[in-house]
């Protein structure tokens, strides 16, 4: 490798001319498959590949049945959006005929109800097989029917009931999918008549930005033309996520480049005295990463922006490359000198592209994706670096300063300094640090576009959200077949989710097999025994007979005619056509054909196919993916959270493993690891202080500031065995300065994505630096002194892995189990209303019971029990525990101020604690359920303030002991989130609102989570039943 | 109180929490049975009686256990599944609603899982002796195989063709329970409900449907970790 290293350099030297040309030739080369490389912003790619959540979005994005795209026009008043009600109507006519838009769904049901039920008749012959029609029959139930009082005109157009029994089966899909409308409305209107909406459905995929803002701003631009009075038109496209994060990370790009140009230069000027051939430096990696970019579009998949978007990163990383042999190139003999130090330079570059390519290991497409980019970036660049740079260098030779040798000093103030850090960054972080993997934080789009989505689903949704089967196929027929297949298992299995399933299947016959349609083989046995003369005939023979004119049957008969002699095979009935349309649909990318299966999620929990699930249904078989809104965040968090901890383990392990093949010493190699460990743990501790939880993005810095601080720690140490490099404090503090100039490009950022791990870049980096340039060379002197070599090898060993493992079991103990929804940000008129509403005297807590399950946490101990708990009027608190098998645990009863009465199931070791015990479970539950509405319990000298405009914080006095209690509320609206209690400055316990059960004006924590700090436990409460009155 | 012994308290109250409440009932001692005024008032023989129930091998049947508690007005309502492989010395206590939990107790071993904290916990018999008797308890209980607690209670047959267990002054069980009831089926070999009255003033009813005896057990029922 050595002899490798020294050809390239001379190479370069001797032949200067020839090896620029070659590098230009290969640079082109690697560079050309960026002009036939696609380019994306799906967030998705973040998934781990294969995981439930990754296949999940995939449907999601590709079946076309989750496509929320609609407008939604928003009025004051009811007699507003009727006045608009033609404007709308225009608008949805000019949609429909925007190039791309397939179809614009304005009404739920049409307004002339007695022509399309007699249009529907023309569908008979395809819905149902010929089993004999009975014209007496017919008439005599039409005429039974409009004595009973029917509408004759509709009774006439759906003589036979089958529209009627196709309307009451859409109906079931309106309580199946919790979807509801205005009463009495043909259009799409919100149960409060201030809402409408227009469904529309294009075949521009989800994923296609350029194709999404086309279609954006057609619409955009019909809605500017048509402005209503009171009336608000707010888009909501499904291209929109793409579109606004393609839009913030091409903003992202050029403001790193900016930055870059903005940081590089002048530091660069700075450092090397206005040389201005060290410009050259941040050249080279900063071609090397076009070039890379290249390299990631020759597999043919999409590039990711956010990826091209980390290039100032290289540059900061791979500058140092440049850096040292700059300063090489200016000692005596530079180019045996360099030489010598190049085996080290390529060792630290190697030891850092090892880790990032190791990334290539993950499951995240993107994190491979990005390891690979900064892994051969890195390698890459030291390349030409060695190649050109010296070249550049040797023939205008400048004096450089004299060099600063490394400081050293006691090696016990040093060691006692480094270790005293470290363990107090990792208490810190084991106290406080929160680790979040939702990767939504990570979609630039989302805080945007939630609130018009969510606001949709407020409106016309009832209930809970209903889980999603999404059956694919090579075409309609075969997802039909699927479809009922499913269904038909589900009902049999699980006979109670009748009537609140719902399936494209119940509308259209499911065929008996693929072949061919069940369309075609009703309409086939209508055309073979089906007379249309006789039976026409013997309908208005039978008309007149009962008193009806003879033609009045006439309108059926047309449509039935006009049904079997040229049948439509390729739509559906226009009632059925917007519901049908959405819910069995071909693929957007044509691969084939989705329908959707609304259940209740409880049912697909159930059911879910696998080994352990006793009444599994396999819809998995036939390739079906579940689809839960309440489920996929949650999945993601689950996939995420094994996927995103393997790349920290394995970088720090293969930094190790590489800088003891570099060493072949464990103390030189452990010695090298303190820079790793002293910035993974600054890191940590950074984020535990602001109370900012630990996320990918900080977790990618993590393997990034591992690969970099191992550089440091590798410089430092040959530095010291060989003294080759007497400008190494000079190189790392310069290699710290641009790496954290390359961490500020993106540090401001407007993708959270690219802004976290800019900002976790930059105390890490420091604290690499502070390791490895001041203390280092100390603690590295005083154990090389050291006569027992062994024992110092384990007190090091056990002086950087204890802090780190201590800080790694603690802060995964403390994280949090569930995460908060977005918060509304406050209105201006909210402030007010809150202002007002605390002033009320104390007041008790309103009344409440409930049945649910605790779940108690001690460090690695779990066990869920069951609850039972009651508040009454006269403020008397009443719990019971039970077993999950039924038993109880315990019953107690008390006022805030005294227990009144307790009941422990006999057991031994509590003889003697068992008022303790019931005081103190009392006294949880009081902290937990108490001052839950901002309206109540408010205690004289409360202060509020508004904290991050959407939450409004109120500090109180509380207890008897000076304690405080410091509640965030969701706004003046909604109670509780978030309660901590201090005392002494700390925080003597604290507890979490994560979601709220909403039944008409009661508001109720559904998901609770309290840590008692002072024992250090956690309770987390889910309350499952919600009674009226206080007894549960 | 420090936190030690709070929590050394809670950690305790929670595991034996979750093992079943009939755990108090198993101890040791037989005493004879009176049969005569049975046969006086014209209420099933008892000692028949119990003769042809629980004469089964396995039993795989879904439960609905509603716990009524005096100091509370609603009941509290478990769903779930048990399996009972009598040879094969195995029980299994599937908990569907209101929380996913499964006990199981085979090979030796306890162990029990659920959802909430996704912790599977196992403790040998060896380790803990009373688990294998508890075990016997709660599969006695669960088949109604009455002679195998005839130890601790009373049996007699009530005119309906119940079974009322009381339990023996002198056991342990009487600090706890008033009295269990057994109903059950048309057959009288079948049992299809357990009611027990517990001294509190709390009373516990189990009431089995689709039970099936003598069928294999799926794998999947043996495990306490469920998807």
């Amino acid at each position: 490798m050595k002899s490798l290293l020294r050809r390239v350099i001379l190479f370069g030297l001797r032949r200067p001319g020839l090896a620029a040309f070659l590098s230009l030739l290969a640079l082109v080369l690697a560079a050309l498959p960026i002009l036939a490389a696609s380019f994306s912003a799906d967030i998705t790619r973040m998934l781990p590949s294969g995981s439930e959540s990754e296949r999940a979005c995939a449907v999601l994005l590709n079946s076309g049945l989750f496509n929320q795209s609609a407008v939604l026009f928003t009025a004051n008043t009811e007699e507003q959006l009727d006045a608009a009600s033609s404007g709308i109507d225009r608008i949805a006519d000019e949609i429909a005929a925007v190039p791309g838009v397939t179809r614009v769904d304005n009404r739920f049901l049409p307004d002339d109800l007695p022509a399309t039920l007699a249009s529907f008749q023309e569908w008979i012959p395809q819905f149902q097989p010929f089993s004999g029609l009975d014209a007496a029959g017919i008439v005599s139930s039409v005429k039974r029917k409009i004595l009973l009082g029917g509408f004759a005109s509709l009774v006439l157009a759906d003589p036979t009931g089958f529209a009627a029994s196709k309307l009451a089966t859409l109906e079931q899909f309106r309580s199946a999918s919790s979807f509801r409308l205005k009463d009495g409305e043909t259009a799409i209107v919100s149960p409060d008549g201030l809402h409408r909406l227009l469904l529309l459905e294009t075949n521009v995929s989800a994923a296609d930005t350029a194709g999404g803002r086309r279609l954006m701003d057609d619409l955009e631009s019909i809605l500017a033309k048509h402005p209503m009075t009171g009336v608000r038109a707010d888009l909501l496209l499904a291209h929109a996520h793409s579109i606004e994060n393609e839009r913030v990370i091409k903003a992202d790009v050029k403001l790193a480049c900016i930055l870059s140009i903005l940081l590089f230069l002048p530091a660069i000027l700075f450092l090397f005295r206005r040389d201005l051939r060290a410009l050259a430096i941040p050249v080279f990696p900063a071609v090397i990463s076009l070039a890379a970019v290249g390299l990631l579009a020759i597999p043919g998949e999409p590039v990711l922006l956010f990826v091209t978007a980390t290039g100032g990163l290289v540059i900061g990383l791979a500058v140092d490359y440049g850096v040292h042999v700059y300063m090489t190139m200016q000692t005596p003999c530079p180019v045996r000198r360099l030489i010598r130090i190049a085996p080290s330079l390529l060792t630290g570059a190697a030891t850092s592209a090892a880790v990032f390519l190791l990334l290539a290991l993950t499951p995240i497409p993107g994190v491979r994706q990005f390891g690979v980019f900064i892994g051969i970036s890195l390698l890459a660049s030291l390349l030409l670096t060695l190649l050109l740079f010296p070249s550049i260098l040797i023939r205008t030779k400048k004096p450089l300063p004299k060099p600063r040798p490394l400081k050293t000093f006691s090696p016990k103030l040093a060691c006692g300094i480094c270790f005293g850090l470290m363990a107090l960054f990792a208490i810190l972080a084991g106290l406080r640090l929160n680790v979040r993997t939702d990767l939504r934080q990570f979609d630039a789009a989302q805080e945007k576009l939630s609130a018009t989505a969510d606001a949709v689903e407020r409106l016309f949704l009832d209930g809970p959200a209903q889980g999603v089967l999404a059956v694919p196929g090579k075409d309609a027929n075969t997802v039909l077949m699927s479809a009922g297949l499913i269904c038909d298992t589900f009902l049999e299995k699980d006979p109670e989710i009748e009537g609140r399933m719902f399936s494209p299947s119940f509308l259209i016959p499911p065929p008996f097999d693929a072949k061919k349609s069940a369309r075609e083989i009703n309409l086939a046995s209508w055309r073979e025994s089906f007379d249309y003369d006789s039976f026409a005939k013997s309908l208005r023979a039978a008309a007149e007979e009962e008193g009806f004119e003879p033609d009045a049957f006439d309108p059926f008969l047309a449509s039935l005619k006009r049904g079997l002699e040229s049948p439509d095979l390729d739509s559906y009935p226009e009632v059925l056509a917007p519901v049908l349309n959405r819910i069995l649909r071909p693929a957007a990318d044509g691969s084939g054909w989705y329908a959707a299966i609304f259940l209740p999620q409880s049912a697909i929990a159930k059911h879910r196919p696998g080994v352990g699930t006793r009444q599994p249904v396999p819809y998995d078989i036939l390739g079906a993916v579940a689809i839960s809104r309440a489920d996929i965040p949650v999945q993601i968090v689950s996939d995420m959270k094994s996927a995103a901890t393997l790349p920290v383990i394995l970088a720090v392990l293969s930094v190790f493993a590489i800088a003891f093949v570099f060493f072949r010493s464990v103390r030189d190699s452990l010695c090298a690891m303190i820079p790793v460990a002293m910035a993974l743990l600054t890191v940590c501790a950074v984020y535990a202080v602001l109370g900012k939880p630990l996320n990918l993005a900080a977790e990618i810095s993590l393997v990034l500031l591992s690969g970099l601080a191992i550089d440091y720690g590798v410089f430092v140490i040959g530095s010291e065995r060989s003294a080759a490099n007497p400008y190494v404090f000079r190189a790392i503090s310069a290699s710290a300065l641009t790496t954290a100039a390359g961490g500020l490009t993106i540090a401001f950022a407007g993708h959270p994505l690219l802004h976290e791990a800019g900002f976790a870049l930059i105390p890490g980096v420091l604290a690499a630096w502070g390791a490895a340039a001041l203390l280092l060379p100390s603690i590295r002197r005083g154990f090389a002194n050291q006569s027992k070599p062994a024992a110092d090898k384990l007190k090091t060993i056990l002086l950087v892995l204890v802090p780190a493992f201590h800080m790694f079991t603690t802060s995964a103990c403390h994280s949090l189990p569930y995460e908060y929804e977005p918060i509304p940000p406050l209105m201006e008129t909210d402030w007010p209303l809150f202002r007002d509403a605390v002033q009320p005297p104390d007041e008790p807590m309103k009344p409440f019971a409930f049945q649910g399950k605790v779940t108690f946490e001690y460090k690695f101990f779990k066990q869920a029990t069951l609850c039972a708990v009651s508040y009454n009027e006269s403020g008397e608190l009443r719990v019971a525990a039970f077993s999950p098998s039924g038993g109880k645990i315990f019953e107690l009863a008390g006022t805030k101020d005294a227990l009144a009465d307790y009941w422990f199931m006999p057991i031994d070791f509590l003889e003697g604690h068992e008022e303790e015990a019931a005081g103190f479970i009392l006294a949880d539950f009081f902290h937990i359920f108490g001052g839950l509405d901002p309206w109540r319990g408010v205690k004289t000298g409360a202060t509020e303030n508004v904290k991050d405009d959407s939450r409004i914080v109120r500090r109180e006095p509380a207890g008897d002991d000076g304690g405080e209690l410091v509640s965030e509320f969701w706004g003046p609206k909604l109670p509780v989130m978030g309660k901590y209690y201090f005392k002494n400055e700390t925080i003597d316990w604290q507890s979490w609102y994560f979601r709220y059960i909403v039944i008409d004006t009661t508001i109720f924590p559904e998901i609770i989570v309290y840590d008692n700090n002072k024992h250090g436990y956690r309770l987390i409460l889910t309350v499952s039943d919600l009674f009226e009155d206080s007894e549960p | 109180m420090t936190s030690k012994p709070v929590l050394r308290i809670l950690t305790g109250l929670l595991f034996v929490g979750a093992s079943f409440a009939f755990a108090g009932e198993v101890s040791v001692q037989t005493e004879p049975e009176p049969q005569e005024a049975e046969a006086k008032a014209g209420v099933p023989n008892t000692a028949e009686l119990l003769a042809n129930i629980a004469n089964f091998k396995t039993l795989r049947t879904k439960f609905v256990q509603t716990k009524h508690l005096k100091a509370f007005k609603k009941p509290m309502v478990l769903n779930g599944e048990l399996c009972l492989d009598r040879p094969g010395k195995r029980f299994a206590w599937h908990v569907e609603k209101p929380l996913q939990y499964s006990c199981i107790i085979a090979n030796g071993k306890l162990t029990q899982w659920d959802a909430d904290s996704d912790k599977t916990v196992s403790v040998p018999f060896s380790k803990y002796p009373m688990l294998e008797m508890l075990s016997d308890a709660m599969t006695a209980f669960a088949s109604g195989d009455v002679k195998a607690l005839e130890k601790d209670f009373e049996a007699a047959a009530a005119k309906d063709g119940t079974v009322v267990l009381k339990p023996r002054s002198e056991r342990f069980a009487a600090s706890l329970i008033t009295e269990v009831e057994l109903t059950l089926d048309e057959s009288k070999t079948k049992i299809v409900k357990v009611r027990a009255s517990e001294k509190n003033g709390d009373v516990t009813e189990l009431v089995y449907s689709d039970s099936v005896f003598d069928s294999d057990i799926p794998d999947a029922f043996w495990q306490a970790k469920q998807k």
